[in-house]
């Protein structure tokens, strides 16, 4: 070899191990002939292992078993640029990749196998998100079949300019949700208020609802303008509706059919473009039903109605939401914690979240109080949880140790009838000695009748 | 006893969060005694989990396994022994035998830990893996 050429291969070499793309090559069997700094790093699988192995077993993206880019390439000679796929690394990741592939040709031209190159996309992908995913129906995640359908027709609903009543338990999303509508709609350049009508007197929600006019009442000097005002021709936000007072579902009513209001102390009325979405933790038609909620006012706004699940009815969204919440605390609390341990895990599985998704970014936040890095294990969740754990596991204990001495309990009957009561050969049939049988006859309580087997007489 | 073991062709699917083909083997007495095929919709966890109950199936060997359905299946109570490569026949044979299946493990991933003990059981002795 020239000395140009060693100096060039030498460079080759220097530049593959420097970059941060993964490249690995393959030979026409799909063993894999090189493999470079960045692909240990990404894959997590050192170069001493991968080298002679199939690409897929290092490899493991979702693309290995159907649309392998490698496979396309080496079939049609040709190069392919940048598919987004996934794949699993040795620490049970999924990292986000983006894949380009090309032929390894000789200088006659003849494919001697393929060469594919692998950009990580963790970071990029996060930071996606973070930017993307604030009020966005991309930030509400979800695996569940119920969520997905809503998710479907979010858009859509968004678009239409009609009224939204979001039902569902505290802590399932509701505001959330809200914001996302607002977000998705041809208003999302204009304000979103959202304000909690169960917790205001009926005085206090109005005024902050509709304003009031110097000298309305007492310490009234100035004029203050309403949130429907305030939220021009955006979107205002209702929570807990079902907890309003009858006259103040009046006043609702009104300002939802007339489109105006009157701020207090004033006689002229103004009207208002804003969208309202009314949600509830409640049971809105029971209550129309015992008389607590205005029917002509649950019509009004009942148009289009979601209904949130609890987290205990989308128990597969338990590891993406952590996941999120992991994300998320991370960079705003600066810390470097991994994920939780699988045990803990197993105990988020379950338990019943009557709080809901809050209720579990809770459960996160406490971890993170006490853990700065690595996996948040048990030791880190709540002491409510702690005693879940603990109360189940001796659940179980015991319940194995009643299995145990049922199955026990039957073998013996078993074999004794077996034998025609003999207590003797019932013992050599179960294994134990004759004393050890008397002993466990007397545990379970076992009653024999007078014929022992050996004489056949009563 | 009921075994599955996700299948790309005569090997084991390398990853199990992409597979689309369960093959469910019945072993007694260290013998495959029946072999059946599921088709399953890839990334439909929940469905999957449903499918593994329905089938009585306690013992899952896959490739690959990320980390959210593996949390899944060990809620379900299923064992997994992930991040297993090679042909199905023959990791099948050894597994109903009870022997190690270790040399079977994809390159890069830890062998023979296991979870709670010091001792390293293999084959239908015990099954839950530990990522350690």
């Amino acid at each position: 070899m020239k000395e140009s050429d060693k100096i060039a291969r030498s460079a080759n070499e220097i530049i593959l191990e420097s970059i941060s793309d993964g490249v690995f090559t393959v030979d026409h069997n799909w063993r894999i002939m090189t493999f470079n700094r960045a692909a240990e790093e990404i894959t997590g699988t050192p170069r001493s292992e991968a080298i002679g192995r199939f690409c897929w077993e290092v490899f493991r993206s979702n693309m290995c078993e159907g649309a392998c880019a490698l496979k396309r390439t080496m079939k049609e000679g040709k190069s392919f640029v940048s598919s987004s796929t996934y794949i699993i690394n040795n620490q049970q990741k999924r990292i986000p990749i983006s894949v380009s592939t090309a032929p390894l040709k000789n200088e006659r031209g003849e494919v001697l196998g393929g060469v594919e190159t692998f950009r990580d996309h963790s970071l990029v992908e996060e930071l996606r998100r973070e930017l993307t995913g604030s009020y966005q129906v991309g930030d509400m995640v979800s695996r569940s079949k119920a969520m997905k359908i809503i998710f479907n027709i979010l858009p859509k609903v968004a678009e239409s300019d009609s009224t939204v009543l979001i039902e569902g338990d505290t802590g399932t999303g509701k505001e959330l949700m809200a914001s996302a509508v607002h977000n998705l709609s041809l208003r999302k350049d204009e304000p979103f208020i959202a304000i909690n009508c169960g917790a205001l007197p009926d005085t206090l929600l109005e005024s902050e609802l509709f304003g009031y006019r110097a000298g309305a009442f007492t310490n009234a000097d100035k004029d203050k303008p309403g949130l429907f005002e305030a939220a021009g021709k955006g979107t205002i936000f209702l929570d807990e509706i079902g907890d309003t007072s009858a006259a103040f579902q009046v006043r609702l009513l009104r300002v939802l059919e007339e489109k105006e209001f009157q701020p207090l102390g004033s006689v002229e009325k103004i009207k208002t473009e804003a969208r309202v979405i009314a949600a509830t933790n409640r049971d809105l038609e029971g209550l129309v039903s015992d008389g607590k909620f205005r029917r002509d006012l649950f019509y009004r706004i009942n148009i289009i109605r979601f209904q949130l699940p609890r987290l205990a009815e989308r128990m597969e969204d338990i590891p993406l939401l952590v996941e999120r919440f992991v994300g998320k605390m991370n960079r705003f609390k600066g810390k470097s914690v991994s994920g939780v341990s699988k045990e803990a895990m197993a105990v988020l599985l379950t338990h019943d979240y009557p709080g809901n998704i809050r209720e579990l970014e809770n459960i996160i936040e406490h971890g993170f109080v006490l853990c700065s890095e690595g996996e948040i294990g048990v030791s880190y969740l709540p002491a409510y949880l702690q005693k879940e754990r603990t109360e189940m596991d001796s659940q179980r204990r015991s319940s194995i140790g009643e299995s145990v001495r049922i199955t026990e309990e039957e073998r013996i009957v078993e074999a004794l009838k077996k034998t025609g009561y003999n207590r003797l050969a019932a013992a050599k049939e179960l294994g134990i000695h004759k004393s050890t049988l008397f002993r466990k006859l007397k545990k379970y309580n076992i009653i024999l009748p007078e014929i022992d087997g050996r004489s056949g007489r009563l | 006893m009921k075994v599955g073991i996700t299948v790309w062709g005569n090997r084991i699917s390398p990853v199990f969060d992409s597979a689309q083909m369960l093959l469910v083997a019945n072993i007694d007495k260290e013998e495959v005694v029946g072999r059946q095929i599921e088709l399953f919709q890839p990334g439909a966890f929940s469905s999957i989990i449903d499918m593994l109950a329905e089938l009585e199936i306690r013992v899952l060997i896959c490739g690959a396994l990320s980390r959210g359905p593996a949390a899944l299946l060990d809620a379900a109570g299923v064992s997994v022994i992930p991040f297993m490569t090679g042909e199905v026949e023959t990791v099948l044979s050894l597994y109903a035998k009870g022997l190690d299946l270790a040399d079977f493990t994809m390159p890069g991933c830890p062998r023979n830990r296991c979870c709670g003990t010091n001792q390293c059981m293999t084959g239908h002795q015990r099954v839950r893996w530990c990522w350690l």
